[in-house]
């Protein structure tokens, strides 16, 4: 069932002509999408992963030893139904693409709103535009950002102009060429947020996905680079957040605004094992790695996900609409 | 003892194999140099907005395959891209993939123009663009290969799972060229098994660049050609890799102990 067992995979050896082509073979012999559910044990390679047999024969689990996080969407519910007792703390950091529908909801959930450079000028076009029925001017300023920060390169003069008077602090680094623009706004908030824990502090970012491919990749290694802080990059199709290694994560679905598309995805290092709960197609310390099975189009099944795994995660998961 | 150092002055002096890559397929018809590295174009169409620089690649390809909704996306947005009424203009030799999107007019048209409709619906394991790629390898003559480029549109943005698919998609035929293309940007593989020579067409592309270890780190790579070169250099998701870096020259190279993803700007093409 496999698309890789078709007729094209070159499977005899012996051939001294054939031996260099089986060599490349090893990349695409391995499906991809494969969704672990009932496979007749594939005919050729026992790397293909294989349910897990009995429980007698589970591996010993390392999840004991990790301290455990826990991650929630509750913050794109309407605000009216937001649970009393949530501890989190908010930022929002727009970057230079056009807004979600959903923007004006987490500005107003957020304690601190950051612009990177022009994510300044989507949101002086983009809120009046998601606001329609109000004011221009209300809308601007109402929605002021706290701080507009990066290499300037972008923000129209203008719409600088505009914020700067309403109070808008305008934090010019155009000197330093080494750091993306996302990387600046969560270092200041992280310097700036009160406390030496910041383990309630999520930052939620507008405009990290899609547009430029290096972009989006800068954007994503920075959820790298800052393991132990909550960043949710967000796009009108989806939320994607880093599950790090060093952790084992639950994961609460908040089924009225997101799924049931999911999907674990190894970035940085391939992931020699994996266990997830309560999705479609479960993991069961698998192997995950580019090149052969990445968890795509998984659907949640539950209202809880665990995962476990000995490698950094990137989660995703669409949203609805 | 002189032997042996004389054996070690031969390894690290031998040259792997190059590769060479070219987005000469990005230029107006009429603009085509005399030899490209591969000629022999396919292009795909996933189903998302099509860039507008679609007519050229329709053009400059030999066979165009639909992947599933990518047909609704021709048959919607082709005519009003070209000013040309005329959707018998754009009629793709196959219509691929699970047909859960495309929509019953636009397949019954497609159809009775004489698209082929291969149907893939009881494949439920893979995402229409390896469906897709799996049927140009196994329809493409040994021989043609090394002369074949996939071109694929739409691949990018939209849900990130579907983009992480696609992006391993690449990985998993990384023996084969593919190059998934946005209004702002193209990325490819460059696989570690070759030495890279992209010749930059710099009136379509550029100058914003990058270089990415999606999948493994690399603990050695080596560029020349970029404003910000790579000097036997490490890098990891969680460290350094290269964003933002710009085109220096007209000609990059590449070698890496890590199979990388490139990727480079596209100026606003029409």
């Amino acid at each position: 069932r496999c698309a890789s067992w078709t007729s094209e995979a070159p499977v005899a050896v012996g051939d001294a002509d054939q031996i260099q082509f089986l060599k490349h073979s090893t990349r695409t012999r391995a499906t991809i999408n494969c969704n672990f559910s009932e496979h007749a044990p594939c005919p050729m390679e026992p790397h293909h992963p294989r349910r897990a047999p009995t429980a007698a024969m589970d591996p010993p689990s390392p999840a004991g030893a990790r301290p455990a996080m826990s991650h929630s969407s509750a913050f794109l519910l309407p605000s009216s139904a937001t649970p009393a007792a949530s501890a989190d703390a908010y930022a929002v950091v727009v970057l230079n693409q056009r807004l979600p529908r959903f923007a004006p909801l987490l500005w107003d959930r957020a304690q601190v709103r950051v612009c990177a450079d022009g994510g300044a000028n989507r949101v002086f076009d983009g809120m009046p535009e998601l606001l329609p029925g109000h004011a221009r001017d209300d809308v601007r300023s109402r929605y002021k950002p706290d701080v507009i920060k990066g290499d300037m390169d972008s923000v129209r003069p203008e719409v600088k102009e505009y914020y700067s008077n309403l109070g808008t602090k305008i934090a010019d680094q155009s000197h330093d060429q080494d750091t993306t623009d996302l990387h600046k706004c969560v270092a200041f908030i992280t310097d700036n947020s009160p406390g030496s824990d910041k383990s309630n502090l999520c930052i939620l970012v507008l405009g990290a996905l899609g547009g430029r491919f290096d972009h989006e990749m800068g954007n994503i290694n920075v959820l790298h680079l800052f393991p132990n802080i909550k960043i949710v990059l967000l796009s009108d199709d989806c939320l994607i957040f880093l599950l790090p290694r060093t952790h084992t994560h639950s994961i609460h679905i908040e089924r009225s605004v997101e799924g049931p598309h999911c999907g674990l995805i190894p970035v940085g290092t391939p992931s020699t094992s994996t266990t997830t709960t309560g999705l479609r197609w479960n993991l069961d310390n698998t192997h995950m790695s580019f090149g052969g099975l990445i968890s795509t189009s998984n659907i949640v099944d539950e209202d809880q996900v665990m995962v476990t795994s000995d490698s950094d995660l990137i989660w995703t998961i669409s949203l609805r609409h | 003892d002189y032997l042996q150092e004389d054996k070690m002055l031969w390894r690290t002096i031998r040259s792997m194999e190059v590769m060479a890559h070219s987005s000469s397929f990005l230029l107006p018809k009429l603009h085509q140099p005399a030899k490209t590295p591969a000629n022999n174009y396919t292009l795909v169409v996933l189903n998302q907005q099509l860039p507008r620089f679609m007519p050229r690649l329709w053009a400059q390809a030999k066979m165009r395959i639909c992947a599933d909704g990518g047909a609704n996306r021709i048959f919607d947005e082709m005519s009003q891209m070209t000013n040309d009424l005329d959707r018998n203009r754009y009629i793709p030799e196959i219509v691929e993939g699970d047909m859960d999107s495309i929509r019953p007019e636009v397949k019954r048209f497609y159809s009775s123009q004489g698209s082929k409709i291969s149907d893939k619906s009881h494949n439920q394991e893979t995402t229409d663009l390896h469906k897709c790629i799996s049927s140009i390898r196994h329809r493409t003559p040994d021989h043609e290969k090394a002369n074949l480029c996939v071109l694929v549109t739409g691949a990018l943005g939209g849900r990130f799972d579907h983009e992480a698919a696609n992006i391993n998609v690449l990985y998993v035929f990384s023996d084969m060229r593919i190059v998934l293309l946005s209004d702002d940007c193209l990325i490819q593989l460059l696989p570690k098994t070759h030495h890279h020579e992209i010749y930059i067409e710099s009136s379509v592309e550029g100058p914003h660049c990058g270089i990415f270890p999606i999948g493994a780190p690399s603990t050695s790579t080596t560029t020349t050609g970029l404003k910000w070169n790579l000097s036997d250099a490490e890098m990891r998701f969680g460290s350094m890799i290269s964003t933002s870096n710009i085109v220096d020259s007209d000609k990059v190279t590449v070698q890496s102990d890590a199979d990388l993803l490139w990727t480079i700007s596209l100026r606003n093409l029409t």
